[in-house]
């Protein structure tokens, strides 16, 4: 008889050293790649794509109440000229500069600096689909600190046909010897948490 | 559809803004779940940085550290109904810089300033840029960034 909870029963299927043995014997298969592994001049072209639908349209905008009904009311849109509501630009950003995460900042370990440059082209509508492509344009080791650089690339986003959507410069900073954080970030945390009480 | 003008404010056209111009906007909101894991699993930004409780917990920032693009995303939204409510279209962001780490529980509030103001290729709206600064509760500076918006002229839109 099945036993769906595992190691409660008689004739389990698994009595939990079964799963201790997975752990022990699984290869992490990595994602994310790091500082010494850019190439500039590098183009790289990222993963999935996205269709952008109504839904993450509306729920973006008002999660971070950007109001502007071109954003949330289709007749004003229309009377504007457009086809359908606008997607909020901020959500076109985020979603070119997410399917760029894997390959170029979830494994440097340190966080998103800054973004410069940053054009939004034409408008995108409900039912566009996105891809994203990036082109490494600079790194650099810093001085000052050992095992930490910054990585910056040339971020290009296209809709279903091929025209650009939006382009931007962002930067992030590398960690490989070390943690993000450090002593004087997590005394700062750990403060800013005291703060609110939550601690 | 017909008056549209009547749908947003009548003090945010084109002619309302003059350079220098500061603003402090009315509303703050706090930065939880909903906004940062709902957002960054939504563009699938895939930095478990920004979802994964028991990872961060085990590093020196010991929680959910909320991602960048969600944070300046929102002191925008923010500023918005204040200075791009009558906007055409957002052109184009520069100089974003984040300045202080946000955790969930944090509570952002955001500033503006007019920076410049000049025409447009088009006779009924013009472009102004803004410079937009995010501060969390203990009025730590967050995030800073400028914003150049096409907007609406009022000679030509208010009876719309």
């Amino acid at each position: 008889m099945l036993n769906i909870f595992g190691g409660l029963g008689k004739g389990t299927v698994s009595d939990g050293s079964e799963i201790e043995e997975v752990m022990a014997s699984a290869v992490l298969r990595k994602r994310g790649q790091g500082f010494h592994d850019f190439e500039v001049g590098e183009v790289i072209h990222h993963h999935w794509g996205r269709t952008i639908t109504e839904a993450d349209a509306i729920q973006f905008c008002h999660l971070t109440l950007a109001y502007n009904p071109l954003y949330f009311n289709r007749e004003y849109a229309k009377a504007h000229g457009h086809p359908d509501i606008v997607v909020c630009p901020q959500l076109v950003f985020n979603m070119i500069l997410g399917l760029t995460v894997e390959i170029c900042s979830e494994g440097l370990g340190g966080p998103f600096l800054g973004v410069y440059d940053l054009k939004y082209l034409e408008p995108v509508y409900p039912g566009d689909t996105l891809t994203a492509v990036s082109t490494t344009e600079a790194k650099r080791e810093s001085e000052s600190s050992e095992g930490r650089g910054v990585v910056t690339w040339f971020n290009e986003g296209f809709n279903q046909h091929g025209r650009k959507v939006i382009e931007y410069r962002r930067s992030n900073l590398a960690i490989w010897k070390g943690q993000m954080g450090g002593e004087k970030v997590a005394k700062a945390a750990k403060a800013a948490k005291g703060d609110k009480g939550n601690g | 559809m017909d008056n549209v003008a009547r749908l947003t404010s009548d003090d945010n056209y084109f002619e309302d803004f003059e350079v220098g111009q500061t603003i402090r906007h009315a509303r703050g909101k706090t930065m939880t779940n909903l906004e940062n894991v709902n957002i960054t699993n939504m563009v699938m930004n895939t930095a478990q940085g920004h979802f994964n409780e028991d990872q961060m917990s085990k590093t020196p920032l010991g929680q959910i550290l909320c991602y960048g693009g969600v944070n300046f995303s929102l002191v925008l939204g923010l500023a918005t109904q204040d200075t791009c409510e009558n906007a055409l279209a957002e052109l184009g962001l520069d100089k974003i810089q984040l300045k202080t780490m946000v955790f969930h529980g944090d509570t952002l509030y955001a500033y503006s300033r007019v920076l410049e103001k000049r025409e447009s290729d088009r006779e009924d709206a013009g472009i102004v840029v803004f410079k937009h600064w995010g501060v969390n509760q203990n009025k730590e500076l967050v995030a800073e960034l400028e914003r150049t918006a096409l907007i609406k002229k009022k000679s030509h839109w208010l009876d719309r």
